[in-house]
């Protein structure tokens, strides 16, 4: 048995194929364990990296209304 | 072609500003080291920068209010201040003094960018939108606070349909709730100083430089190509010289009535400008002023000065004249034309113009003759009709240019429906109709390609344009404006001889921001109307828009993050969750009784829904008389009820009948292109309880591209006052009989298909190639009838039984011998839907061929 | 809140929440109450902030001498009102106004005596102020002054929170006052820095005059607690500044110790004013006497053009632009925490609700709905004629940018995973569980994952097993 320190991040299915996206691009670098379509372990300090990585790719998607 | 700049350029020189009586505000002279400027006399290039001019001012009205004060309320208000004011940075005007009695008055104007804010709800706000569209550019007009802005573009319309520059600011001045910042009133001054003063006029056939203003003229004369042009008639006494002007009086509208105006709708406009509990002055100034009925727009000076022009030297002196910054309004007295000979055509009786076309055409001819420029309506309201009613006013020839072969096809039925014009009178030149109207005069419908396209031309057509370009028209009409390249427009405008242009559009926005250049081609905005008010009225319909979001599923979204060609945009268009949505919401209004469109800028993804949901659809691969059959069967077959359309749908067909329309895949970003598809529904007027009429859905995939350019598309309809509501959920989707794609297993079979697909299929519009006559982006195809050749298209159709009227969709891969039997079939069909037409089309050659 | 309508709608008395003073009355003792129904100043205040049923019910006993049998009183309430009734009896029971309702209903003695007092004047215990004598140096301060200089105080203090990071440099507030904010969580140090206002602060800013008072005085109250001042000294002074008359003066001679310590807080928040601070008398602001009642507790900005009791300056159109009817840079700053702002006018603000301005409002610990709700509650006249209020694809659009905010959530804590057997792995997820420290599982891959706080346990709980099986 072995217990492994993470973080559990839970999310929607768009943001988890992000997620291994980016993970595979750098070479399986942050991904723990892919539990299911909601939930992956991550390293624990590769947390505020890993939403920073998210966002950027998340805003290339919106555009802003601002005139 | 030199025009006057957009932007406000750093100042060399302003000219000395003084107090002006009557304003309880004083204003702080700005220094300047010229002497009083000429009358007549704007020094070229002279522009004000607004920004620079209202922060002095600001500076000098806070260095007046820092002086002790007795209140400490007032003190610790102007602590508060220094707070705030950075967040605007140079745009906070709080420095402006708001006038005792500003709540009364609706309007607030920037003095730094000419940007005009109104109240919507006040009582005296139509007269005011009256006035702010005929001196400004509509931004938005949604319920209660709409915004304009200035522009040099925008005076010059003013100053075009009559209006005075002191006027202009008397009645800003009244409407707004502070004194009219001296920047702007530069502004005005110095825009209108020169525009809309010289006007070009063919009168008797002959060439006349038109102006109020004698020192006008004569500042004119003094430049060389000008005065070279100047035809000296043997009369005038060559020894005053520079005074020789013709003068006569200046030109009224009088008896001329405009076809289709209803008696009644007159009278009430002369009781409309007095609006309840308003002082009688303003509503007097207003009607003076904006009136649309006055005759009196053009009565402040009694008398015209003008001098004549060689005619083989216009276009020469036209471009000069911009060039010294004096744009000619171009005007043709039509009814004293006794040269080109008339074309008698008039509207039907039953044909009646509504209240809008009316006041836009009144712009057009509120003088008796007929000003160029531009008219903006939008999509669905009626602007072939305002076309057609100025043709039956002139009464010349006239060129009428469209994007596209069915476009001039429709409005060829157009006339035939409104006006009583005989086949003989109208004719077409398209790829493949070249047509010449029988007579002296005529209509002849084309399209900007046709026209301007100079090489490659067959026999037929370097005959068909000669007959154009050796004849003079009284009138060019000049459809979706917008849309033409302004290369292609300046051929069309320096090959055709109009003398009178007017250009229709649904939108003056252009995505390649050419806008002041075409404008000053044609002429100034005429009359822009505003979209939430003529759906209010019932002109157009109600439209409710909803952008629909779809997830992607989990293989796809995979697939999409990792794929980086243009393939993209197959994965989230074939999104099993979009057909699913897209399923979901044709059920919904099908049985709701609506008729419902659906499109798609890809014609892989078209085929795919259409095959899969069972419909009907039309892409560029699909026959002429297929598309016929199709388009007759969803009119008027109750089995019949949606439709699937690639861009072939985009400008021409006429679909009078469709209620819903659902967006699938388009094209990146295009403002215009969501505000035409919209028309093309905005038509309908089946009313139903929820007091919408009509129904958009923009179905996008979440978190991918196609939100950012949904959003950017949306931008367009937001400030004409329509919102998108975002449907995140279908409330009962899964509940749906025969949902399609709903186990993941056949999600995983659509995405290796997808997978399979070329790099080409993603394209957008591939099914559609600029044919000869046809504008690029619009309906078209090679051979006029023929179907193209699409990459990995199948072509398929709907069971005959089913285009008969049959209860069963059903589709067939086509193959030989099914091919052949719809060929026989269909001649048959055509035979008889086409006959008559044919026989006539028949005979006008014959008849045009008899005259050579 | 009385007065405060939300979203537009009716105020309708059964809908809006207890005064917020009411709970921390409820946790006071017996003793304490009965000390301060002593004051019929008091007695009156507190009839005021009570939602309009326990009133009802106080004014039927009031006038009685005998107590009235539980059961006849509640022959008179529907069977809908049940419930509403019987939560208007809890109420009082726990302010002793009512003592022990199940059986018999009565008054509190000192509570009905002081209110009868109250209502019907008479008595001079001065719960109701000693008015000052004239004097002969200075005329009474006016309303204005009074007004200017409540308005002054409390817009420094808010206007210092708003301003707090942007680089801009407020007039400070006490340190009295700053302390409070400080105490309250409104603000907060980092490292000794200036005080930086907080994400509870943000949302201070959007809450109503009346609200925000509120919500520093409980403040103080709390810190008087601890410090073991004289409480009902505190509340009664508070309660009997809200039945003062605005533009009378007071004399401070009656009041006590406790009290006389307040005068100095209760200039900086703006509650009273005093020509010198060592005076010997004192006025009440517009802010102390509206304390306990529906009134506004500042006037009006009168440049807006709204109607002097109307609020409502926003209007929020479909396409998302924003236009208030406003003059007064408080406001213009609260504003600029959500909205993208662009043109000044001397009545007037413009601007965008952006993507960009909400997500930095959601950044500062605002929400959607606040924000939502603030636009609701400040909608100018004219968008009365909306149904809703706030165009719907506005409001869906400004939660749906919170939404997007909230996609990725996390925890910390440990992968139990590589069970030897199903048995094994059963045992211990039961046991995780019990700790409720489990977040997730999943028995088909035959592991789970627990929170930081359990892994201790949890570790333990597994030693002592495998020891146990060597």
């Amino acid at each position: 048995m072995k217990a492994i320190r993470g973080v559990l991040l839970t999310c929607d299915s768009a943001v988890k194929q992000i997620l291994l996206t980016i993970n595979e691009r750098e070479g399986n670098s942050f991904i723990i364990e892919d539990l299911d379509d909601h939930h992956l372990v991550i390293k624990a300090d590769e947390e505020y990296r890993v939403r920073k990585e998210l966002e950027a790719e998340l805003e290339k998607n919106t555009y802003s209304l601002e005139g | 072609m030199k025009r006057a700049a957009e932007g406000y350029a750093d100042a060399e020189s302003s000219s000395k500003r003084s107090r002006r009586a009557g304003d309880q505000d004083e204003y702080v002279d700005v220094d300047d080291t010229e002497s009083p400027p000429d009358t007549g006399y704007v020094p070229r290039g002279a522009t004000i920068n607004l920004g620079a001019l209202s922060r002095k001012l600001a500076a000098a009205r806070r260095n007046a209010d820092e002086q002790p004060s007795d209140s400490t309320l007032d003190a610790h208000r102007r602590q508060q201040d220094k707070l705030v004011s950075h967040i605007f940075m140079d745009q906070d005007f709080s420095w402006l003094h708001l006038k005792p009695d500003h709540a009364s008055r609706p309007l607030w104007i920037s003095p730094d960018d000419g940007h005009i804010i109104l109240e919507a709800f006040s009582p005296i706000a139509e007269q005011a939108q009256d006035f702010l569209v005929a001196i400004s550019e509509p931004v938005s007009r949604p319920a209660f606070i709409h915004e304009y802005k200035l522009t040099p573009y925008s005076l010059y319309a003013a100053v075009s349909v009559g209006l005075q520059t002191e006027d202009i600011i008397e009645v800003l001045n009244r409407l707004s709730k502070v004194p009219v910042p001296e920047s702007i009133i530069a502004l005005i001054r110095e825009r209108t100083l020169s525009y809309g003063k010289v006007k070009l006029v063919l009168k008797h056939n002959k060439y006349f430089i038109e102006s109020s203003h004698p020192e006008t003229l004569q500042f004119l004369l003094k430049d060389k190509l000008i005065r070279e042009a100047r035809v000296v008639s043997q009369v005038a006494d060559k020894s005053i010289k520079g005074n020789t002007f013709t003068t006569s009086k200046a030109p009224v509208k009088g008896d001329l009535v405009n076809p289709g105006v209803k008696e009644a709708e007159k009278k009430k406009d002369d009781t409309k400008a007095a609006a309840p509990g308003q002082p009688a002055s303003d509503a007097d100034l207003f009607t003076s002023v904006v009136g649309v009925d006055s005759d009196d727009i053009d009565d402040e000076d009694d008398n015209v000065h003008s001098f004549e022009i060689d005619d083989s030297k216009i276009d020469d002196v036209k471009k000069r004249c911009t060039e010294l910054e004096y744009p000619m309004l171009e005007e043709y007295d039509f009814r004293n034309d006794t040269i080109n000979p008339n074309l008698d055509i008039d509207l039907k009786p039953a044909t009646v113009i509504r209240p809008y076309q009316e006041t836009s055409l009144s712009k057009m001819f509120g003088n008796g003759r007929a000003r160029s420029g531009i008219i903006v309506l939008p999509c669905g309201a009626g602007k072939t009709l305002v076309g057609i009613t100025a043709a039956c006013t002139i009464k010349k020839s006239c060129l009428i240019l469209c994007t596209s072969s069915v476009s001039v096809m429709q409005w060829k039925s157009q006339f035939m429906q409104w006006s009583n014009v005989t086949d003989r009178q109208i004719a077409v030149f398209t790829a493949d109709q070249k047509e010449k109207f029988a007579g002296e005069s005529g209509i002849v419908i084309s399209t900007y390609s046709m026209v301007a396209n100079t090489h490659n031309r067959s026999h037929e057509s370097k005959k068909m344009m000669e007959f154009l370009t050796s004849r003079e028209w009284g009138f060019i009409l000049l459809d979706e404006v917008h849309v033409v390249p302004a290369a292609m427009f300046r051929r069309v405008v320096t090959t055709i001889k109009a003398h009178s242009k007017l250009g229709l559009t649904a939108t003056l926005v252009r995505e390649d921001d050419k806008i002041s250049d075409l404008n000053y081609m044609i002429g100034p905005k005429l009359y822009e109307a505003n979209w939430m008010d003529l759906a209010a009225k019932g002109h157009i319909a109600n439209v409710q828009c909803a952008e629909v979001w779809c997830p992607m599923t989990p293989e796809f979204y995979r697939e999409y993050l990792r794929e980086q060609s243009r393939k993209r945009m197959l994965l989230y268009c074939m999104n099993p969750k979009k057909f699913q949505a897209c399923q979901f919401l044709i059920k919904y209004h099908e049985d709701r009784g609506d008729k419902i469109i659906v499109f798609s800028d890809n014609v892989f993804a078209l085929e795919a829904y259409a095959k899969k949901l069972g419909k009907l659809y039309i892409h560029g691969g699909t026959g002429q008389v297929e598309r016929m059959r199709i388009l007759q069967n969803f009119q008027h077959n109750p089995a019949v009820n949606t439709i699937f359309l690639s861009k072939v749908g985009d400008t021409s067909i006429d679909l009078p009948e469709a209620t819903c329309l659902i967006q699938i895949s388009s094209h990146f970003g295009s403002r215009r292109q969501e505000a035409q598809r919209l028309g093309r529904i905005l038509r309908a007027k089946r009313r139903n309880d929820e007091g919408f009429n009509a129904f958009f859905y923009s179905l996008v995939s979440k978190d991918t591209q196609e939100m950012f350019y949904s959003t950017k598309r949306q931008q367009f309809l937001i400030d004409q006052g329509y919102s998108f509501k975002v449907i995140t959920h279908l409330d009962g989707l899964e509940k749906l009989p025969d949902l399609v794609y709903r186990t993941r297993d056949e999600q995983i079979e659509l995405i290796s298909s997808v997978l399979l697909a070329n790099e080409s299929d993603a394209d957008l519009g591939n099914d559609i190639r600029a044919g000869e006559g046809d504008l690029a982006g619009t309906v078209t195809s090679k051979d006029f009838g023929l179907p193209v050749k699409v990459a990995a298209a199948q072509r398929t159709t709907g069971s005959l039984t089913a285009l008969s009227g049959g209860q069963h969709m059903s589709y067939m891969e086509q193959n030989k011998s099914a091919n052949k039997k719809l060929a026989r079939e269909a001649n048959t069909t055509r035979n008889k839907l086409f006959a008559k037409r044919d026989r006539d089309l028949a005979s006008a050659r014959k008849e045009a061929r008899a005259r050579g | 809140m009385p007065g405060a309508s939300r979203d537009g709608t009716i105020d309708g008395a059964e809908e809006d929440p207890p005064h917020t003073l009411l709970p921390f009355l409820q946790s006071q003792s017996q003793n304490t109450l009965t000390r301060l129904y002593q004051r019929p100043s008091a007695c009156l205040s507190m009839f005021r902030l009570l939602p309009p049923l326990d009133r009802q019910l106080v004014m039927n006993l009031l006038w009685l001498e005998s107590a009235v049998p539980a059961g006849t009183m509640g022959a008179w309430v529907t069977r809908q009102g049940r419930k509403l009734y019987d939560e208007a009896l809890l109420n009082l029971s726990r302010l002793h106004i009512l003592p022990n309702p199940s059986v018999k209903l009565s008054l509190n003695g000192m509570f009905k005596t002081s209110l009868r007092q109250a209502v019907t004047g008479g008595g001079n215990n001065g719960s109701f102020g000693t008015a000052a004598l004239k004097d002969d140096k200075h005329p009474p301060v006016s309303i204005e002054v009074l007004d200017t200089y409540a308005v002054e105080r409390w817009e420094t203090i808010l206007h210092y929170m708003v301003s707090s990071g942007t680089g801009q440099l407020p007039t400070k507030p006490s340190p009295g006052v700053l302390f409070l904010l400080q105490r309250s969580g409104l603000m907060s140090t980092v490292h000794g820095s200036a005080l930086q206002i907080t994400s509870a602060g943000f949302q201070f800013l959007l809450h109503s005059p009346h609200d925000q008072l509120w919500q520093l005085l409980l403040q103080y109250l709390h810190m008087a607690e601890e410090r073991e001042m004289d409480l009902v000294e505190i509340l009664s002074f508070l309660f009997m500044l809200s039945t003062m008359e605005l533009g009378k003066e007071y004399s401070i001679e009656s009041l006590s110790v406790t009290q006389k310590a307040m005068l100095e807080d209760l200039r900086d928040y703006g509650l009273i004013w005093q020509r010198r601070t060592q005076s010997r008398r004192f006025s009440p602001t517009r802010l102390a006497t509206t304390l306990t009642s529906l009134l506004p507790p500042l006037p009006t900005a009168t440049s807006s053009g709204a109607g002097s009791q109307d609020q409502g300056f926003i209007v929020l159109e479909t396409n998302y632009r924003l236009y208030a009817y406003t003059d007064n840079p408080l406001q213009t700053a609260v504003l600029n925490l959500f909205v993208s702002l662009k043109y000044r006018f001397p009545n007037l603000v413009v601007g965008s609700i952006t993507r960009e301005s909400v997500r930095k409002a959601l950044a500062n610990g605002i929400t959607a709905d606040q924000i939502i709700s603030y636009l609701s509650t400040h909608a100018h006249p004219q968008m009365r004629k909306n149904k809703p209020l706030i165009p719907v694809t506005v409001q869906d659009q400004v939660r749906l940018w919170e939404l997007e905010r909230n996609r990725l959530k996390s925890e910390e804590g440990y992968l139990y995973t590589a069970f030897a057997s199903q048995a094994d792995y059963e045992y211990v997820l039961n046991y995780a569980k019990q700790l409720n420290v489990v977040l997730w599982e999943n028995p088909a891959k035959r592991c789970f994952f627990g929170n930081l706080e359990g892994h201790g346990n949890i570790r333990g709980f597994i030693e002592r097993r495998t020891g146990g099986q060597a």
